[in-house]
């Protein structure tokens, strides 16, 4: 997948030449104070047709954010396990509302501050971040593809039904892929934050769960 | 699209492809377009002569620049008498593919010939550099941006040779002083030539994500009774098994018949580095054996073992898919010497990279053997001795003794006569297959 710097668009190699389209910047929702430069994080949102069980997890989500109807979110910068599932399942069991932001996530903003000034923000920048400041800017790279989203949707699913059931021992159901959509999710980077492998989302859905 | 081509197999036809391994200097007619590097094939915009090993799909001429291409066609074979005589065969190609055609209109059959095209840039015919694992050719005249996807779906890469012929030599006749049970005369025997060869590795690589559900039977320390009476007690408890899997699989499978030429496949690990094939990358005196092997066979193999759980569940509800699937041809280097023990001649293949011995041949040491026959015979002869004074001694025994004479004799007579061919001591590497 390639990102164009300039004007945001997506261009992924498929089957006969290269596929063209726009993601989604989200604006942060939350007013929360949280230090350090803002990164927005590829996610895949991926609609899907389920059949699972009446009592399943996805029953339960699908009640809650009725009449629409829930996604299965898949991040698209990391194939590190543990934060595809960790922030995949949290982010499928938040369902959260996205707002779009105006134009792409060119320039680095940042948000208010609990410690003020430049060399406390820089303390707070996990080390070898310099480095990875420069190469990804404010957008992180999209490392999976629409493909590999749509295969992944199944490992998140089977996430959040085991996230939510004790002792789950099978999982019968049917999942579908039906479209897919790329965000790009504000979140800062803070290592008090080990819910979500240290990215903490700027969406007011995940207020409550502070660190 | 600007393609040109040159017919350069002069009316071969493909040929079944031969059993057992077979090497690239012998040409193995494996298909038709094994056979360009004997036919003189030429650059189809220079006319420069071109060789493009067996092995290649793509080369730079070394005259013009122009990246060419393997590619295969149908050649249409005259059949009617006319046609026999002066008809003339050709080959016709046209923007899209290539296609069959002959001069006459008359009944034909179609037989896959070689072709070699120049890989152009479509927008202005420009020559375009192609390599192996780039991605995005951008045209030097134009600009134009071309996406290329793997030939025959899949790339060919090779693992450089760190150890060379004195080094293989010198861990052949090390593996021949140190290894047990090899005899005497083969302990210091001297090698007699040393070939490089490289032997093809089909990898499949996939990322496999899922989850695995179930439970397993553990077995758990208790401390059970009360007073005297308290010991500690194995029970049998069961577990959830509930294991997220989001992990690259890998599976590796020989692409030539290395049995046949006494070859262990070498260990793979998938981490090794490891470079593009192209074309003159290895030298002309290297031995390169042909991949067998379809790579959609491979695929669905390695498809299946990635699939397999490993939570070691009881009956496991297993929901695994697999993601990036990638199949690739890996090129190994070994060593392959030969050495004279008496009348026969045996083998030492040794590792190209590790530099110990993958798998060897040696005369088996008999002394032992000989000396527990030369025992069981001189135990026979006491025997028989025996039985011959007590059938000249007793008169009653005789007969009994005699028969038994003549039966000792007899198995001691099989023992001598039954000595057999030289036996051989066999090694392979171990952890490999």
């Amino acid at each position: 997948m390639f990102l164009c710097p300039a004007c945001g668009l997506a261009h992924e190699p498929v089957e006969g030449g290269l596929e063209t389209f726009t993601p989604v910047t989200v604006r942060p929702t939350t007013e929360l104070a949280a230090s350090g430069p803002v990164r927005h994080l590829a996610v895949w949102q991926v609609a899907v047709k389920v059949d699972a069980q009446v009592d399943s997890a996805w029953e339960r989500i699908r009640r809650v954010v009725s009449p629409a109807e829930p996604h299965v979110y898949v991040p698209a910068f990391s194939m590190i396990r543990p934060v595809v599932q960790r922030l995949g399942l949290s982010l499928t069991e938040a369902q959260p509302e996205l707002v779009a932001a105006e134009g792409p996530p060119g320039s680095k903003s940042r948000r208010p501050s609990l410690v003020d000034g430049e060399a406390a923000e820089r303390a707070d920048v996990p080390p070898g971040d310099d480095a990875r400041d420069r190469a990804a800017g404010p957008v992180t790279p999209v490392v999976l593809g629409r493909r590999d989203a749509r295969v992944l949707a199944n490992f998140v699913f089977l996430a959040v039904e085991s996230h939510e059931k004790h002792e789950l021992h099978s999982v019968e159901y049917q999942l579908e892929p039906t479209g897919e959509e790329l965000f790009f999710l504000p979140a800062v980077w803070d290592p008090r934050y080990m819910r979500e492998s240290s990215w903490r989302l700027l969406l007011r859905e995940f207020d409550g769960l502070v660190a | 699209m600007a393609d040109t081509t040159t017919d350069i197999t002069s009316g071969s036809t493909a040929e079944p492809a031969t059993d057992g391994a077979s090497l690239v200097g012998e040409r193995p007619a494996d298909s038709a377009l094994a056979g360009l590097k004997e036919k003189g094939s030429s650059c189809p915009q220079c006319g420069a002569p071109v060789d493009l090993p067996g092995y290649l799909d793509l080369i730079t001429c070394r005259s013009c620049g122009s990246t060419l291409a393997r590619q295969r066609a149908f050649r249409t074979r005259p059949r009617t008498l006319r046609d026999a005589v002066g008809g003339d065969a050709r080959v016709h190609v046209d923007g899209v593919g290539l296609r069959s055609d002959v001069d006459s209109g008359a009944s034909a059959d179609e037989a896959p010939v070689a072709v070699l095209r120049s890989v152009g840039c479509s927008q202005c015919a420009g020559p375009l550099a192609a390599k192996p694992g780039q991605r995005i050719l951008v045209c030097g005249h134009c600009g134009v941006r071309t996406v290329v996807t793997e030939h025959a779906g899949f790339s060919r890469w090779y693992f450089p040779c760190r150890v060379d012929r004195e080094s293989a030599a010198a861990a052949a006749a090390r593996w021949l002083k140190e290894h047990p049970g090899i005899a005497r005369r083969a302990r210091k025997a001297a090698m007699m030539d040393a070939t490089l060869l490289y032997v093809p590795i089909w990898e499949h690589r996939a990322i496999v994500a899922g989850w695995e559900f179930g439970h397993k039977m553990r077995t758990r320390t208790q401390l059970i009774g009360e007073g005297d009476n308290e010991r500690l007690d194995l029970q049998l408890v069961r577990e959830g098994v509930e294991e997220p899997r989001l992990q690259e699989r890998r599976f590796y499978q020989a692409a030539a018949d290395l049995e046949a030429i006494g070859v262990t496949r070498p260990r793979v690990t998938g981490r090794e580095a490891a470079l593009p094939l192209l074309a003159g990358e290895l030298e002309p005196s290297v031995t390169i054996l042909e991949a067998r092997g379809a790579p959609e066979e491979v695929a669905e193999r390695g498809r299946r073992a990635a699939m397999v759980p490993l939570s070691g569940a009881v009956a496991p509800d297993a929901h695994l898919f697999t993601l990036r699937e990638r199949i690739t041809l890996l090129y190994y280097p070994l060593w392959l010497l030969h050495y004279r023990a008496g009348n026969a001649i045996h083998r030492v293949v040794v590792n190209g990279r590790a530099g110990n011995v993958n798998s060897a041949t040696a005369p088996a040491d008999e002394s032992g053997r000989l000396a527990k026959k030369a025992g069981r015979l001189l135990g026979a002869a006491i025997l028989v001795g025996v039985l011959v004074w007590l059938a000249v001694a007793s008169d009653q025994a005789r007969v009994p003794a005699l028969v038994a004479a003549v039966i000792v004799s007899l198995v001691a007579g099989t023992i001598v006569t039954r000595s057999g061919a030289e036996r051989e001591v066999e090694y392979h590497e171990p952890f490999s297959s």
